[in-house]
This record gives C-alpha cells, sequence and structure tokens, in this order.
C-alpha cells in the first residue's frame, strides 16, 4: 500500500507546494555559489538554515498531510458512505459538478439532480497541476 | 556555572516529567469527553443540551455548549470591533487637518495602540474562534468541541484581558496612568519604560496593564487552538476524514497549528518584558540582551500572527464562494496544501519586519528569499477562487459579495506585501503609510470582509432568521468603496513619504498639499466605512428580533447544487425535530437566495 498511496493523482496535488520548495532551493543555491559575499562560517549556516528549515519542514508536512489524504481516500471510496442524512460534505472527493449542468437562471427550480457520478476531483486539479508545474 | 545550569535545566525538565506523569494517573482525561455518555455516538442532533440550559443570564455564564460559546465569542468580538473602530474613527478625524487640533497626540498614540492591539487580539483572533467554535463540531460532526469547559474558560479570559488592555483609558481621568502608547508592535527601550516620557514610571502603568491583558488573550487563544486540534483530529464523526475534511476546518487546523507555536511565544517575551519593567532584568535593555531581541521575539510571534488572522478567512472564501457559484471549489487540494504551507513558511519570514534595523545583510537576503516563496501559496490561492468563479453560475448574494470584494482586496494586499519583501523597495516605503495600507487590505479587505460573508452566510443557522437584504447591500457597497478609499490613499500618502503613527503631518515631508488631500480622502473613506458598519450593526439586530422565523432549510438552495454540507444538514435535522415536537406556529420568510423575490416585505 506504501508505495500506491502516492499514486498520480496525489503527486500532481503536491506540485502546489513544489513551488515555493523550488523557490528556496534557487535562493539556497544562489547564495552558496553565487554570493557576494565571503563565505563566513557562522553567518552562511544561520543564512541557509534559515532556508533550509522550512524547506526540510515543509517537505515534511506536505509529505505526512498529503499520505493521510491519500490514505482516507483509498478508505473513503472502499467504505463509499457518507452521512445518514442528506448533508454532504464539502470536498472535491465526492461528485464534482459540470458547470454546463447548473440552473441557467435564479428563479428556475428546475429539479435537475445535476450531478455527474464520476467521483473524482482529477480533472481540475490535473489541469491546475500541469499548470502550476510549469512555474 | 555552566554546568550547574545544565544540571538545574535537567532537574527542572525531570521534575515537570514528573508532574505530567502524575497528573496523567490520577486523572481519567478521557472522562471529560464528550460531554455525556455519547462516547463515539456519530452526527446526531445534540439536543440533550438544550433541555439542561439554564435561562437567562446564568444561562450564558454557564454554557458549556459550543454553539453559545461561539455566540459569545462572536459577541465579544464585535463590541470590540466597534470600540477599535471608535477608536479609529477619532484619529483619522484629527488626521483632517495638519497640525494638532482636535484630540491632540499623546491621546492619539494611546489610540493608535489600543485601536490596534483591539482589531487584532480582542477582534481577528476571538472573531474566528467564534465561526471555529460554532461550526466546526457541526462540520466535522463532531458532539461538541473536545473540551467544553476548557473551551468556556477560554472564552472568559477575554473579557479581563479586554479591561485590561482598554484598562489606561478607563483609569486615566482618575490617576496619573496614562494608557500604553507603544503602538502593537510594543517595541523596547520605549515599552521597557527606559526614560521620562508618559510610558515610564507610574505613568507607565497602562503598559503593564495591557501586557497582561494580552497575556489573557494569549492564554485564552492558545486553549482555543488546542481544543479545535483535538476536535478535528478525535472527535469527528466517522464519516468525516482527511479526503474529504471541509476546507474552514483544514484551515482552523492550520491556524490552530500556528497559534500554538506562536502564542505562547508572545507570552514569554510579555513576561520577559513586565520583568524588565517592574523587576530590573535587562533582557530588552541596551545592556542586556538588546532591543533587537524584542524585535526578534516580537515578530516571530507577529508574522505567524498575521496569518493566523489570514488563514481562517482564507478558508472562508473557499468555502462560501463556491456555494454561490453553482459548483465545487476548483483544485480543492491545492487550497489545502498551500494552506499548511503558507502555515510552516509564515515561520520564516518574521524579520523582513526588520529589514531597516541595520541586521546582517546575508540574513536579510535569506527572509527575503523566503518571504518571496510565502507569496505562492497566497496567489495559489487566489487562482482558485477566480478559477471557480469563472464559468460559474453566480449568485450575488450578500455572502457572496462579500467573498468577492474579499478576493479583490486581498489582490491588493498580497501584491502590495510582495513588493515590500523585497528589501530594497522596503527600505523605501517601511515605516510608511504604504504598510498600513499593505495590512488593511487583508485586515480589513480580507479578514473583515470575510467575517460579514461568514455572518450573513451562516445567518439563517445562528438566529433561525434572515437579514435584510437590501441593507445588506447597503453594507457591502459602503464598505467595499469605503475600503478601497480609505486603503488606497494609504498607498499613494506612502509612496509620498508620508511616515506612520504620526498624529500630525506639518514636518513637511513629501508635497504639504498633496498629503493633507489624502489624508482627508482617507479620513473620507474611515466615515464611509462607519456608516456602512452602523447599517450591517442595525440589520444583524432588528433582523434578528423581528425578522419572521424562516421556514427554509435550504436559504441558499444549496441541495440544487450538492453543496449541501453538514451544518445545514445539522441545521435541517434540527428543525425537523423542532416542528415534530409541535414548535411554535412560525410566519413564512423569504430568502435572499439569489431569488428576486420583490414585493414582499424587506424582510428577505
Ligand atoms: C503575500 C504575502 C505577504 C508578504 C510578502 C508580506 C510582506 C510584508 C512585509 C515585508 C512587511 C513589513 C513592511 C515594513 O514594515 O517595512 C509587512 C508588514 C505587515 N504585513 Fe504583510 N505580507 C504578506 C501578507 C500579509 C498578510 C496575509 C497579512 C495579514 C493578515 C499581513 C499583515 C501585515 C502587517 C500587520 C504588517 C505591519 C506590521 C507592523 O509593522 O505593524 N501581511 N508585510
Ligand atoms: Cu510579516
Amino acid at each position: 500500500m506504501s508505495e500506491r498511496t502516492f499514486d498520480r493523482e496525489t503527486l500532481l496535488d503536491l506540485t502546489v507546494n513544489i513551488v515555493p520548495l523550488g523557490i528556496l532551493t534557487f535562493f539556497i543555491l544562489v547564495f552558496l555559489f553565487a554570493s557576494p559575499w565571503e563565505l563566513d562560517p557562522f553567518v552562511t549556516a544561520i543564512s541557509i538554515g534559515l532556508l533550509v528549515v522550512p524547506f526540510a519542514v515543509l517537505v515534511l508536512v506536505t509529505f505526512v498531510s498529503g499520505r493521510a489524504v491519500a490514505r482516507d481516500e483509498q478508505s473513503a471510496t472502499a467504505a463509499g458512505e457518507l452521512s445518514a442524512s442528506d448533508a454532504t460534505l464539502d470536498s472535491g472527493v465526492e461528485e464534482e459538478l459540470v458547470s454546463d449542468d447548473h440552473p441557467e437562471s435564479d428563479d428556475d427550480q428546475s429539479e435537475s439532480d445535476a450531478e455527474n457520478d464520476e467521483s473524482s476531483d482529477a480533472e481540475p486539479d490535473d489541469a491546475g497541476g500541469d499548470e502550476d508545474d510549469e512555474n | 556555572m555552566v554546568e550547574a545550569q545544565l544540571v538545574l535545566t535537567a532537574l527542572m525538565g525531570l521534575f515537570l516529567a514528573g508532574v505530567a506523569v502524575w497528573l496523567s494517573r490520577i486523572e481519567d482525561w478521557r472522562s471529560y469527553t464528550p460531554l455525556a455518555g455519547g462516547g463515539g455516538a456519530v452526527g446526531e442532533e445534540s439536543g440533550y443540551a438544550h433541555d439542561e440550559k439554564p435561562s437567562g443570564l446564568i444561562r450564558w455564564l454557564t454554557t458549556v455548549d459550543h454553539k453559545d460559546i461561539g455566540i459569545l465569542y462572536g459577541a465579544y468580538s464585535i463590541i470590540a470591533f466597534a470600540v477599535g473602530g471608535i477608536m479609529v474613527i477619532l484619529m483619522r478625524t484629527e488626521l483632517l487637518t495638519p497640525d494638532e487640533a482636535i484630540i491632540g497626540s499623546q491621546f492619539y498614540n494611546s489610540l493608535l495602540t489600543s485601536h490596534g492591539i483591539t482589531m487584532l487580539f480582542l477582534f481577528g483572533t476571538p472573531m474566528i474562534a467564534a465561526f471555529g467554535n460554532y461550526f466546526i463540531p457541526l462540520l466535522v460532526n463532531a458532539e461538541d468541541m473536545a473540551f467544553p469547559r476548557i473551551n468556556a474558560i477560554a472564552f472568559w479570559m477575554l473579557p479581563p484581558g479586554a479591561l485590561l488592555v482598554w484598562a489606561g483609558f478607563l483609569v486615566v481621568p482618575f490617576t496619573d496612568i496614562q494608557p500604553a502608547q507603544t503602538a502593537w508592535t510594543m517595541y523596547t527601550p520605549l515599552s521597557a519604560g527606559v526614560g521620562t516620557g508618559t510610558q515610564a514610571g507610574v505613568s507607565g502603568l497602562g503598559i503593564d496593564f495591557m501586557l497582561l491583558g494580552l497575556h489573557f488573550t494569549g492564554l485564552s487563544a492558545t486553549m482555543g487552538a488546542i481544543n479545535f486540534i483535538a476536535t478535528i483530529f478525535t472527535d469527528r464523526g466517522s464519516d468525516v476524514n482527511w479526503a474529504n475534511l471541509d476546507i474552514f476546518s483544514w484551515t482552523m487546523l492550520t491556524q490552530s497549528g500556528l497559534i500554538l507555536f506562536a502564542f505562547p511565544l508572545l507570552g514569554s517575551a510579555l513576561i520577559m518584558l513586565l520583568l524588565d519593567r517592574n523587576f530590573g532584568t535587562t533582557f530588552f535593555l541596551a545592556e542586556g540582551g538588546g532591543p533587537i531581541l524584542w524585535q526578534h521575539l516580537f515578530w516571530f510571534f507577529g508574522h505567524p500572527e498575521v496569518y493566523i488572522l489570514a488563514l481562517p478567512p482564507m478558508g472562508l472564501v473557499s468555502f462560501i464562494l463556491p456555494k454561490f457559484s453553482g459548483r465545487k471549489l476548483f483544485g480543492f487540494k491545492f487550497v489545502v496544501y498551500s494552506t499548511l504551507a503558507i502555515g510552516v513558511l509564515s515561520f520564516g519570514v518574521w524579520a523582513h519586519h526588520m529589514f531597516a534595523t541595520g541586521i546582517d545583510p546575508r540574513i536579510r537576503a535569506s527572509f527575503e528569499a523566503v518571504s518571496l516563496a510565502i507569496a505562492i501559496p497566497s496567489a495559489v490561492k487566489v487562482f482558485n477562487w477566480t478559477t471557480t468563479l469563472w464559468g460559474g453560475n453566480l449568485r450575488l448574494t450578500a455572502p457572496m459579495l462579500f467573498c468577492v470584494g474579499a478576493v479583490s482586496n486581498f489582490i491588493f494586499g498580497g501584491v502590495t506585501g510582495i513588493f515590500t519583501a523585497a528589501i530594497p523597495i522596503d527600505l523605501v516605503l517601511h515605516d510608511t503609510y504604504y504598510i498600513v495600507g499593505h495590512f488593511h487590505y487583508i485586515l480589513m479587505g480580507l479578514l473583515a470582509f470575510t467575517v460579514f460573508a461568514g455572518i450573513y452566510y451562516w445567518f439563517p443557522i445562528i438566529t433561525g432568521k434572515m437579514y435584510q437584504k437590501r441593507l445588506a447591500k447597503w453594507h457591502f457597497w459602503l464598505t467595499m468603496i469605503g475600503t478601497n478609499i480609505t486603503f488606497f490613499a494609504m498607498l499613494l500618502l506612502g509612496y509620498l513619504g508620508m511616515p506612520r503613527r504620526y498624529a500630525t503631518y506639518t514636518f513637511g515631508v513629501g508635497p504639504q498639499q498633496i498629503i493633507e488631500v489624502l489624508h482627508q480622502v482617507t479620513t473620507l473613506g474611515a466615515f464611509i466605512l462607519l456608516v456602512g458598519q452602523i447599517i450591517w450593526v442595525w440589520n444583524m439586530i432588528q433582523s434578528w428580533y423581528e425578522a419572521p422565523t424562516l421556514q427554509d432549510n435550504d436559504p441558499w438552495d444549496l441541495k440544487e447544487t450538492g453543496q449541501f454540507t453538514n451544518e445545514w444538514g445539522w441545521n435541517e435535522r434540527r428543525l425537523e425535530t423542532a416542528i415534530t415536537d409541535g414548535g411554535e406556529e412560525e410566519e413564512t420568510a423569504m430568502t435572499d437566495g439569489g431569488d428576486p423575490v420583490d414585493g414582499s416585505a424587506d424582510t428577505e
């Protein structure tokens, strides 16, 4: 299970945090190799530490939360159960709506239960993921 | 000497661990939760609590029900918002003229300090806790908060906190004590009582009061944060998991984590400052740790604090905006992970508030780098919101208007933030009105706007009534226009070099005439905001008392788009229970669900 926890979906979702990590990496490299100052061990350690520590913590938090979400996603699709009432949950895991299906006007109370059942948030996330990837 | 200290530290650590072990043996902590033997019962109506509630004032003084405590938090915060607002109206009135004409600079400085502290600690943080308390247990299908009594204590720390923060104003007519005039950042040496001004000696006691008051509010926030974390982790219903946790709960969880690491630090720093002031220590004096130490400690708390105040509002936008766009939030997971990223990175940027203090430029550069990195997750959210709106089926109800306004304002606030994150630009703009414009675009433009959005959105759940639609629109437009007039003029003032925190502007920085006009424009904007807020308070109070009870369980037509979330489900079950119980006779009411139901009473 552990290898499959981070499937393509999840990795794409996590790309959002790869951008700030990339920026931090860029600056770490710049400060190490293109610094206009000479490397003073103490100050360099602090200034690089100020970048490395947030980097490491961000990697850790992203990893842990991504794993928790991915695991629950798998067990939830297995169980496939929501609360007994008609309350729904506010995340993308359930039905994703297609905008075309929306009632066109406000006063139109057409009871079109306009939900498409491919239970996945993959579509919009994928698009966004690709966009962000290129940054 | 060093060895002795180490030994002492180790002994102290052992002692504390011993206390913890002892406490865990004598008490079965789990027995405190939940309130009654519900064990893991999930998502049921917690109606039993209602029967036991005493009536009248006693109910509010003794309640441990998360919804009541949420209302208490909300009422408290709105009173604080009004106090802070009146303070700033006085200040803006003084700034109508360049010289010291109306309230005088000492009183101005006192108001400035209290305005900042009040808005951040007595309005912002508790107001967010109000939403959290009322809605997190409903959203995650918990019986109540994990620790209902700690929840009550956390709230009841706040009124004494407020009294102490405002104590200087309350006693100044009778004593020599002056209200604190340190600004909200409480920079030493001024706040340490050095020198002979009004902040030293007896007249400086106002600062001690304020520091103690802040300590109360910090304790309150920390207890609240622990409670939110415990609730979301351990008390959520079996149908709520990490994959489908709603976005508001995610942001509250992250925010609570920030509080947990930031506020205890503020508490310690406040105690050190109190010791410096009263017991002759030298933590922050030039001969001791130095004033820069205070700035480091303060901003290590202070920057996370600004995100403590920004993340849940971002969550509210992410939560409410899709409801009126007819579709789910675009890229839900992106918003979740970028929220966590902001949470982590917000601890790595504190010295961007200290670029102008002469700290080592190599270290300064690192802070610039992280400040640029943190802008990405913030921007990601803006793109997600915009994409959610794009091609959506928009319904411009009051909560939606405030959400859209908040997104717009946040763009101004965020972009101006990125500018100041660049050291060369910051050295020019630091300590000018530009900074004031920047953070007010976020604090007023995002935080206050989303608070309004949340209150309008959940008004039917909290009160069982609907607010008055027309007044709400007035409120929105006055607030939107007022905010942008006030704070855009501030950005311009900053470009012209107008320094912040002055009661006068006769000292000839920049083009005097333009500065005067811009100050007057700013004051005009503030008055517009005042009018808007008066309308809002009137709307809330009158609608709560006089509007007909709402029959509709789904006033926003959320079922149509499959977004009828848990808190509305809970509300529906509650109302249905009430009806089978043969509830009271009720008039029908219209909703602000975007349906043009004109011709009916203005209460819709
Ligand atoms: C896009 C992300 C942001 C960046 C890069 C950023 C950057 C900055 C910088 C560099 C300063 C210091 C300016 C100076 O004093 O010279 C500053 C001040 C400030 N920012 Fe931001 N900011 C961001 C977002 C926020 C948010 C979300 C909030 C509030 C919710 C906020 C609230 C404040 C406050 C209150 C101050 C002034 C503190 C004071 O001196 O009294 N900022 N910001
Ligand atoms: Cu900051």
